[in-house]
């Protein structure tokens, strides 16, 4: 990915009433790619969002929406930006297609054909002239998707938007999503506080927790190129764990009868070959995956999410 | 620039999209029917006004022997003074139940509730926002904050326009519906300073709806400076509605120091300074008046537009 980045986080911090709610953050975000804000309650995915989108001002540092700084030039940065906070609210006394009339009276071209374009996307067409208190959660997850799809943008921002959606709502967002980013190249960024959600729908996932980030990961380099905890059933296991010593990054361990090492995919054949060569037995030979959860949960530190 | 007329256009939709909005309208025009109706129904029969007025000269003569008080004494050979004018220059005064006295009543009676409606629109256009979220979406376009709030006090501004409107055209139509187009152009008599004033019951009414309008306008500002500065439109429609009802009497208690001369809310009602009326603190003028409205005017909306455009979005 040697694109030029679609939105840059520039050792931002927030502070507010002098507590540090966002410390030094740092990441780039990408044409094309989804990236997941990851964190328990209260990390800050959302100050930092706000932040993006211009609702709260930076303390220090610098936020550029493709090269444009949200601080001097919010017109041309939010040009560009696509925005669902929190929860996608509406004018509820105006039909769906008034609200959209309405933000497309904000940007610039935005014609008639744009907006039914748009509701079409989104399968919103046979009730957009209801009123939007008629709506359930759902259908406003669309119209707030499609008010932030009206101009559009490069980079579309989403902060939790599956919150409250059916399992089967769910699957159809996170299809919206990867289409939006593999078909029409947008950068999109989404936040959740839930592992299993985000390691389907994004490429990259940032770990935030007390306002600072721990770590960015590929998601897919996770699963299948890093190592993973192997454990072999076998028989004598003392000798296995001998033979086995100069094999991972770390040394080999005993439990019970069984020999457990960190190695990468690729290393376990040429182990189990060792092994048999010095004529042990091997009964199982058992892959424990190392999912994004652990990595989750010992970048966290696992107790403390909530 | 056509950007901004979109913006206007938007805070206009928002407003007349709502049913609170045509009740309020509804209310004026059900409160203009029921006046009229009560006014007819005790309108003495018409008959010759000479005679009503010479009646009542008889009647203000008798009282006038009686009192003692020098005071009262004096208003009501005032008074006399005025229904004298009006005999011997056959001027026919303006009848309650006629089109003009009905819409001069009304501006004078319910003018007050001009302001509440005013300020109840006014009061919700930013907090309303704030509390139902949508705020986030409004500024997360490319217009600049600045823009987005002076689109919706343009719209404001243009929203007491078409309620002014509204009210002299629903206390035009009431009124000729009630009473008839007669004495249409009947002429107003007022002493002023000891001196009789005579003038156009038309201009009359027309200068104070202007002057009404300003005023209802200021209102309006002020609760859109306070829905903008605390995001509570319950705090910004409550303080302009009590300010609008209790100020009077406040302004009567304390306006024998000078200093309450300065307080703005002296200085909204234009009209004090039209014939017949006097200003609260002697030695206050028009151009007085004016100034320090636009004074205030400058600091509410310096600070307002500075907190709408520094503060953090948290809603
Ligand atoms: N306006 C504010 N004033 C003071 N503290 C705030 C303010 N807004 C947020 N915070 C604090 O900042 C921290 C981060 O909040 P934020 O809403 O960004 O978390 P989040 O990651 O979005 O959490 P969640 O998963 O619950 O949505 C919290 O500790 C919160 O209390
Ligand atoms: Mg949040």
């Amino acid at each position: 990915m040697q694109k030029q980045p679609a939105v840059e986080i520039k050792q931002v911090t927030k502070v507010i009433r002098g507590r540090k709610i966002i410390d030094n953050i740092n990441f780039s975000i990408y044409p094309g790619e989804v990236f997941g804000f990851l964190g328990p309650n209260g990390a800050g995915k959302t100050t930092t969002i706000r932040m993006i989108v211009g609702l709260m001002g930076i303390t220090d540092g610098e936020i550029l929406i493709k090269g444009n700084s949200i601080k001097t030039s919010h017109g041309a940065a939010m040009k560009h930006i696509g925005a669902i906070v929190e929860n996608p609210e509406m004018y509820k006394y105006l039909s769906g297609y008034l609200n959209l009339v309405h933000f497309a009276r904000m940007s610039d071209n935005v014609d008639k054909k744009r907006i039914d374009e748009v509701i079409e996307l989104v399968g919103l067409k046979n009730r957009i002239q209801d009123k939007v208190k008629t709506y359930s959660l759902g259908m406003r997850q669309r119209l707030g998707i499609a008010q932030a799809l009206l101009h559009s943008p490069d980079v579309l921002i989403l902060d939790e938007p599956t919150n409250g959606l059916d399992p089967a709502g769910i699957r159809e967002m996170r299809h919206y999503i990867r289409n939006l980013a593999e078909k029409e190249g947008l950068a999109v960024i989404v936040s959740s506080h839930l592992l299993s959600e985000m390691e389907l729908m994004c490429d990259r996932i940032g770990v935030l927790q007390h306002g600072k980030m721990l770590g960015v990961q590929q998601v897919h380099e996770l699963s299948s190129e890093q190592t993973q905890m192997v454990s072999f059933q076998v028989e004598p296991a003392e000798q296995a764990a001998i033979i086995l010593r100069d094999m991972g990054s770390k040394k080999p361990q005993m439990k019970d009868d069984k020999v457990l090492i960190e190695l990468t995919r690729d290393e376990i054949p040429v182990a189990a070959a060792k092994l048999t060569k010095e004529a042990i037995n091997i009964y199982g030979i058992q892959a424990e995956t190392k999912t994004l959860e652990d990595t989750f949960l010992e970048l966290t530190g696992g107790k403390e999410i909530v | 620039m056509s950007k901004f007329i979109g913006l206007v256009r938007n805070e206009h939709m928002k407003t007349f999209r709502r049913l609170s909005t045509w009740i309020l309208l509804g209310i004026l025009l059900g409160m203009f029917i029921l006046i009229a109706g009560i006014t007819k129904y005790y309108a003495e029969d018409g008959g010759n006004w000479r005679q009503s007025s010479e009646q009542q000269v008889a009647e203000l003569q008798k009282q006038a022997e009686q009192t003692e008080d020098p005071v009262y004494a004096a208003s009501l050979q005032e008074d006399m003074a005025v229904l004298q004018y009006q005999l011997d220059n056959d001027i026919a005064p303006i009848q309650t139940d006629s089109v003009l006295g009905f819409m001069l009543d009304a501006l004078l009676n319910c003018g007050p509730f001009l302001i509440m409606f005013i300020a109840i629109i006014a009061g919700g256009m930013v907090s309303n926002e704030f509390s139902t979220g949508t705020i986030k979406l409004l500024l997360t376009k490319t217009p600049s904050r600045f823009s987005v709030l002076t689109s919706k006090y343009v719209s404001m501004l243009f929203t007491t326009f078409l309620f002014t409107v509204a009210f002299l055209l629903f206390s035009f139509i009431v009124g000729v519906i009630f009473f008839g187009f007669d004495g249409l152009t009947a002429s107003r008599v007022v002493l002023d300073n000891g001196e009789i004033v005579k003038e156009s019951g038309l201009g009359a009414l027309s200068r104070d709806i202007g002057y009404g309008f300003i005023q209802v306008a200021f209102y309006g500002t002020i609760a859109f400076a306070l829905s903008t500065l605390f995001r509570n439109s319950a705090l910004a429609i409550g303080f302009s509605i009590f300010i609008a009802l209790f100020f009077p009497t406040i302004s009567y208690l304390i306006a024998r120091y000078d200093w309450s001369k300065y307080i703005l809310f002296n200085n909204l009602d234009l009209s004090a300074y039209t014939p017949g009326n006097t200003p609260i603190v002697d030695g206050m003028t028009l151009g007085f008046s004016v100034v320090v409205m636009l004074v205030y005017f400058i600091i509410i909306t310096a600070i307002t537009w500075l907190s709408f455009i520094k503060r953090d979005v948290t809603a």
